[in-house]
């Protein structure tokens, strides 16, 4: 009974760890310096689907063919945080701490712009999830109150 | 069959699980509106109902129904033991990450699908408030 309820907040943590992402890259949107050395690169939280409690084992010992409905109840978790190497602009500045033996100092590959999109269109898929949870609950509580 | 478990009962609980079951199949839609590759799948009751209406031109009335005017309700009722499947829809590709999920399309779904779970709820309610009624009036001869 509970497991779309999972699926909805199994959602909301995802677009969250998607959001402080996004809030990684806004903040170090002029960091030149890291710890591996270089600019900073910017981030993005790849999403895949979950299998339902339980089935990550029935799957290895073959699944039951009657099984296709509980199957198709995917969750989402966040499988990695990608990095994205394409090289940031570079721009002539030789007074930078940071610039090279001809004054040119990269700069991190953050676009803010794409970043702020990025960051609504996530914070829109959390309201989805949230305005599903709330659909399944009020379900779930209108059912309990049928005897009532 | 009794009183309290006869068909308007069975029908009425396959209804709820199914559309309870469509419920949880559309939050995985949403919960995977951003995942690369994700199809959604959707409950295929409706069309399911739909055949099963239209099967047999004859007479769908059951025995002790009877219509006086054509424009009268019929009396069927669908088997409970109606199966639903679930489906793949594959209609849509809007994406470039190959996600099939349309969020305003789901979202339409979630508040369809839960209305109509209200209203197979509010009937079961009802039902059960008339048999609660009759069992108290016979109690009290």
């Amino acid at each position: 009974m509970f497991k779309g309820l999972n699926i909805a907040s199994g959602g909301m943590s995802a677009q969250r760890a998607r959001l402080h992402v996004i809030s990684s890259n806004i903040a170090n949107a002029s960091t030149t310096r890291t710890e591996d050395g270089g600019p900073y690169k910017r981030q993005e939280a790849v999403f895949r689907t979950t299998l339902p409690e339980g089935w990550a084992e029935k799957v290895k010992n073959g699944v039951p063919t009657n099984a296709a409905a509980d199957m198709s109840l995917r969750g989402v978790e966040v499988s990695e945080v990608q990095k994205d190497n394409v090289p940031g602009p570079i721009i002539f500045d030789p007074g930078h701490p940071d610039a090279d033996e001809n004054g040119n100092v990269e700069l991190p590959n953050v676009n803010p712009v794409e970043e702020m999109v990025d960051m609504i269109a996530a914070s829109r898929s959390f309201e989805a999830n949230a305005q599903s949870f709330q659909t399944l609950r009020d379900m779930i509580t209108r059912a309990m109150d049928i005897g009532r | 069959m009794s009183i309290v478990n006869d068909k308007t009962s069975a029908v009425l609980d396959k209804a709820l699980s199914l559309r309870f079951k469509r419920q949880q199949l559309l939050a995985a839609n949403i919960a995977n509106a951003d995942t690369p590759n994700y199809r959604p799948v959707d409950l295929a009751f409706e069309g399911a109902l739909k055949d099963a209406i239209g099967k047999d031109g004859a007479d769908p009335n059951p025995p002790g129904f009877e219509r006086t005017d054509s424009m009268h309700m019929s009396g069927w009722m669908p088997e409970p033991t109606e199966a639903a499947e679930v489906v793949v829809r594959n209609d849509v590709t809007n994406s470039l990450d190959n996600n099939g999920v349309d969020l305003d399309k789901e979202m339409a779904h979630i508040v369809e699908n839960s209305t109509s779970y209200q209203t197979v709820l509010e009937v079961s309610r009802r039902r059960f408030n008339i048999l609660t009624e009759l069992i108290t009036t016979m109690s009290q001869g």
